[in-house]
């Protein structure tokens, strides 16, 4: 048996959450918990205080839960001060509720090991003790250190709207929380979602890839939960359902959108007890999985049409990361290009190195539905067709109605625009041109003269005289 | 091409006999747990050089804090090392 020093730093002793602790702890039959309860009035020691620098120095626990309420753990300059000047070994595990997601994410920033939201159960709090306690070696930190910068390498793009959310997953990676990943189609949910995995306490354990949307409805909680042997006709074998697949790992649930509403009921009382029942089954079965959840849908419309539970929408989106699409990091454009340029033309045993400008400004131009798979894809077809050392703008290979027209000048571009514009305004002002020229501050035989100029029919636009 | 593919093959079964309940993807296998041996590779390899670089009296190992190694040269070798680097140009 394992034995371990645990301390809790309770400063909200009536909520009663420190006792469940203590019960919890106390049933662990894998570790020994020596515990240290320290109960913090309101009126008592604060983080700042030396008398409880005095009492962590004493007892030097391998773990410290912090149990407070929202307001105790927005003031970070505590917490660090508390974490750099008293915490020698001390793991740090805050328990709390109503905090906002970007407040945990600075939690996690500043050397907080993990984060709970009550109601506490021993099926998840004792996994997550565990998978603290099993120190790491100087060597498994260096190989984790080389893993989180090399493997986030592979995640590739530099504009401040996409690197904003890459740099929170080691953060995200460490705790146990679960994630809510929401992006377009292709822009690299589950390439986040295998990152945040890899880097956690979880690496090792199985990675399991669930698209949602290409389970039939009646099949996702089967698909998800499993079944006993002659649960229903056909079923002359148990199956263990993916949940019990990603046992002590993590379960990447795509399209999370996608599944039906028996199914999101079923989850969200697994997230919360991380206990469920097979189909055709009584018996409660346990399992200690991460779920990080994905989606390419307006998740908020969705729930307003009562097509997503918003109780299982907020159990999921704890954190939430958001990557934007291609077309609002378009500065990512040629990196990423000359980064599939690097990895394809091996693989085709192509000698390419480069692409010519009138490509690269015919890539930056396009606005990329499909973003980076539909790039890659581009890409990759450039390679194959590409009969010079440098990709051209003719091997770039884009849908029509999305490309450039070659002949169409910077000019032509602008007056199109331009009448455009005109058009829509004379609408707006149901075509009384003195006040559309009021309403841009411009002068109305200005106005009259880009009309003639672009042959505007402004009676179009006025309303029918009877 | 049988060399590079021995490697791989080595590096899937060795991080499998290091995570025996590893499951993933090819894609998750490719990004990840080869990345994981290469790193592994690469650092025993590092190791094994600057021991034999120490052994060689051309750095010095050094302890700083409790924990921490750090190399450094040995100005008195510089000379040595020059020639050794005119002698032995990587391919």
């Amino acid at each position: 048996m394992k034995h371990a020093t645990i301390m809790l730093l309770d400063f909200i002793p009536v909520s009663g959450i420190g006792s469940i602790l203590q019960g919890i702890l106390n049933s662990s039959s894998f570790t020994d918990f020596q515990f240290y309860l320290e109960k913090i009035e309101a009126c008592g020691i604060s983080l700042y205080d030396k008398k409880l620098q005095d009492i962590i120095s004493h007892v030097n626990p391998h773990v410290i839960f912090l149990i407070g309420s929202s307001l105790q753990f927005k003031q970070p300059d505590a917490i660090m001060h508390f974490i750099n000047d008293y915490v020698k070994r001390s793991q740090i595990i805050i328990i709390a509720e109503e905090i906002e997601p970007h407040e945990i994410v600075e939690l996690l920033k500043l050397g907080v090991a993990d984060f709970i939201t009550p109601p506490l159960k021993s099926t998840d709090i004792l996994p997550r003790l565990w998978r603290l306690l099993e120190r790491k070696h100087s060597n498994e930190l260096l190989l984790h250190s080389l893993k989180e910068k090399i493997g986030l390498k592979q995640i590739v793009g530099e504009s401040p709207a996409f690197t904003k959310e890459i740099e929170k997953i080691p953060m995200i990676a460490k705790c146990n929380v679960s994630i809510m990943i929401s992006g377009e189609t292709g822009t690299g949910k589950e390439l986040c979602a295998r990152a945040i995995h890899y880097l956690s306490l979880r690496a090792g354990k199985p990675f399991i890839p669930v698209n949602c949307g290409a389970i039939p409805t009646e099949l996702a909680e089967n698909e998800l939960f499993g079944h006993e042997k002659g649960a229903f006709t056909g079923a002359s074998q148990s199956y263990n359902g993916l949940i019990k697949e990603a046992d002590g790992g993590t379960l990447f649930l795509d399209e999370i959108g996608c599944l039906p509403l028996p199914a999101q009921v079923k989850l969200l009382r697994f997230l919360q007890d991380k206990e469920y029942r097979q189909l055709g089954s009584t018996k409660l079965h346990q399992a200690d999985v991460r779920i990080i959840a994905a989606s390419n849908l307006d998740l908020e419309k969705s729930m307003s049409e009562g097509k997503f539970r918003q109780d299982l929408f907020y159990r999921l989106n704890i954190i939430p990361l958001v990557l934007p699409p291609l077309r609002d990091r378009k500065t990512d454009i040629p990196i990423l290009a000359h980064h599939f340029l690097a990895k394809c033309a091996s693989e085709f045993n192509k000698k390419l190195s480069d692409f010519t400008p009138d490509a690269i400004q015919k890539l930056m131009a396009y606005n990329w539905p499909g973003n980076i798979r539909e790039l890659e894809n581009v890409i990759e077809r450039a390679i194959v067709f590409s009969k010079q050392a440098i990709i051209q703008d003719a091997d770039i290979v884009l849908p029509r109605s999305e490309a450039i027209k070659s002949n169409e000048s910077l000019k032509d571009a602008k007056a199109k625009i331009e009448k455009d514009y005109i058009q829509k305004l004379l609408c707006t002002y149901r075509g009384n041109i003195s006040k559309a020229a009021e309403a841009i501050d411009k002068n109305p035989r200005a106005l009259r003269a880009l009309i003639r100029k672009h042959e505007i029919d402004v009676q179009k636009f006025r309303p029918m005289s009877r | 091409m049988p060399a590079e593919k021995d490697e791989i093959t080595h590096d899937i079964l060795a991080y499998l006999v290091e995570h025996p309940e590893a499951q993933d993807t090819l894609e998750g296998i490719v990004e990840w747990w080869l990345l994981e041996q290469n790193i592994k590779r690469q650092t025993a390899l590092v190791k094994e050089t600057l021991e034999e670089l120490v052994r060689n009296g051309f750095i010095f190992e050094r302890r700083i804090g409790n924990s921490e190694t750090v190399y450094q040269i040995n100005e008195k070798k510089l000379e040595s090392i020059r020639e050794f680097l005119k002698e032995n140009v990587p391919e």
